[in-house]
């Protein structure tokens, strides 16, 4: 009770403020300050957004389709190369500086490479998802494992375990915490990178759509489309964090 | 006969000694405390004969058979309790079982033959945070009890519990270490806890350290708590402090 007492004044702050933006973005719009076709009013925006509900509909599930599929396959890549670089030293100290250095390439600059190689169909879509999400989570696991308690990887060895067991019963639970510490930053990686990646080709998608609406100027509608973005990716970091919580059902938040 | 024997222990660290030639024994249902100062290297011995730690020179023999860095042959508690908060404190429990390659439903249940009697009851499903010190330490016991080896090493089991839970926790261990025929080598730095629980005390000086000096404490067991103001037990823990105030390792670092 107590509790969600707390979380509710928790919450009124961050509202309030937001609310406060809207209204003076309103008001801005409708003053003529701006013209109207360079910044549509947020109730512009909501009514583009329900009225061009039902053709993005199928935008918005290829979108998801492509993102969803990115953030697992990153995840996949990054269990396997975080488990890889715990177990070896050597191919820690081999890749690790590498996945470092990666990270200094702009995604954009890689992401019409993909076009080219792999074509306007969903595949460059999925691989540049995967990139961006693989980063964070592989982080995360590695920090992870690192963390768990060297004692307590001795009292397992003293108890005879396999170097699986290890694994199960200790390392894995201890890097929870930091695989969903960067699971929570993929997933709003996720939507947002199959958006970008679909800016460059490809004939569905909300990044599609996006263009085309660029293109006629009704940025009514971009506008709606990028409120939808966020929506998405909140609904998935909402998602993660209710997985995390009943996976780690020992923290007590 | 013993049934545990070290055989002239030494461990380096960075090439420089920290515990040197340390023999010896421990017999079937014996208590033996293991006393010394802080960093004589007492964890550091636990280590070897545990099989965690491999001895620089030395071996450690069990029933007559070399198991000098084997790991798995004897029960370990670490000085710390070290109970897993990912898991509940059943299945902490029941953790050595479950990695001998036991069922969990199987291991679960054994386990919970002893939840009474070590002082879990009713916790078992709650996540070790919630426990208190002293029940944090039976059911770190209880977990080293069902590694079912015959020889049990204790890390300092007691020395984070305040002091009356400490002395509860004392006259409950003497019970059940009877109760359940336990042979167990014990470190502590309380000389009173040493001397109330022990058959045989080592003392442990030096830098490196050595077992200096072995003192029996001749008393029947069991023995309550009337023992502590008997004038045999102030008399041992006299002849304790002596040797242990003679040491100038210990001396040096003001303890
Ligand atoms: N892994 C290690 N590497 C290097 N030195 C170590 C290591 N472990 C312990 N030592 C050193 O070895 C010495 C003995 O340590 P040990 O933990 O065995 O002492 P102890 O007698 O158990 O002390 P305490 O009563 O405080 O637990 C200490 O000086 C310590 O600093
Ligand atoms: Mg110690």
């Amino acid at each position: 009770m107590k509790k969600r007492y707390e979380s509710i004044i928790a919450n009124i702050y961050p509202a309030s403020l937001c609310l406060l933006l809207l209204a003076v973005w309103q008001a801005v719009s409708s003053s003529g300050l701006v013209p109207g076709y360079l910044l549509p009013s947020p109730t512009r925006v909501i009514s583009a957004l329900l009225i061009s509900a039902p053709e993005l509909a199928g935008h918005t599930w290829i979108t998801l389709f492509e993102g969803l599929s990115g953030l697992l396959i990153g995840v996949a890549a990054a269990f396997l190369i975080a488990v890889l670089m715990d177990r070896f030293i050597f191919f820690y100290r081999s890749v690790y500086p590498l996945l470092i250095i990666s990270q200094t390439v702009p995604i954009v600059a890689i992401a019409p490479l993909l076009v080219l190689w792999m074509g306007y169909g969903i595949a460059p879509k999925i691989t540049l998802v995967a990139l961006m999400c693989f980063f964070p989570v592989a982080v995360g696991l590695l920090d992870g494992f690192k963390s768990a308690d060297e004692d307590a990887l001795t009292l397992l060895r003293a108890m005879g375990a396999s170097r699986l067991q290890i694994y199960t019963h200790i390392k894995l639970p201890s890097s929870l915490g930091g695989f969903f510490a960067g699971l929570k930053i993929s997933a709003s990686y996720a939507v947002v990178g199959a958006v970008i990646s679909e800016w460059l080709g490809g004939n569905e998608g909300l990044g599609v759509y996006m263009t085309r609406v660029r293109k006629s100027y009704a940025y009514d509608k971009m506008f709606a489309v990028i409120v939808l973005v966020s929506i998405l990716s909140l609904v998935l970091i909402r998602l993660v964090k209710t997985i995390q919580k009943y996976s780690m059902p020992w923290e007590d938040n | 006969m013993s049934i545990l024997t070290a055989e002239s222990i030494t461990v380096n660290y960075f090439g420089k000694p920290v515990i040197e030639d340390v023999s010896l024994y421990l017999k079937k249902r014996e208590l033996v405390c293991l006393v010394g100062a802080s960093g004589v290297g007492k964890s550091t011995l636990f280590n070897v004969l545990s099989g965690t730690l491999a001895p620089d020179g030395g071996r450690v023999m069990l029933n007559g058979r070399d198991i000098t860095a084997r790991a798995g042959e004897v029960s370990y508690m670490q000085q710390k309790d070290l109970l897993l908060p990912f898991k509940t404190v059943i299945d902490n429990v029941a953790l050595p079982l479950v990695i001998r390659g036991e069922p969990k439903k199987s291991a679960r249940e054994k386990a919970q033959k002893y939840a009474a009697r070590f002082g879990i009851s009713g916790y078992e499903s709650t996540y070790p945070n919630r426990l208190s010190g002293g029940m944090r330490q039976r059911a770190a016991l209880l977990r080293t009890y069902l590694f079912e080896k015959e020889v049990i090493l204790l890390d300092e089991p007691f020395s984070a519990l305040d002091a009356i839970t400490r002395a509860k926790m004392q006259s409950w261990y003497l019970d059940v270490s009877d109760e359940l025929g336990l042979s167990a080598l014990f470190i502590t730095h309380d000389i009173d806890e040493a001397v109330f629980l022990s058959d045989r005390v080592y003392i442990m000086t030096g830098n490196p350290g050595r077992i200096t000096s072995e003192i029996k404490i001749d008393v029947k067991k069991p023995r309550d708590t009337s023992f502590i103001t008997d004038e045999r037990f102030v008399e041992y823990k006299r002849k304790i402090l002596d040797i242990l105030k003679n040491d100038n390792y210990f001396n040096s670092r003001g303890v």
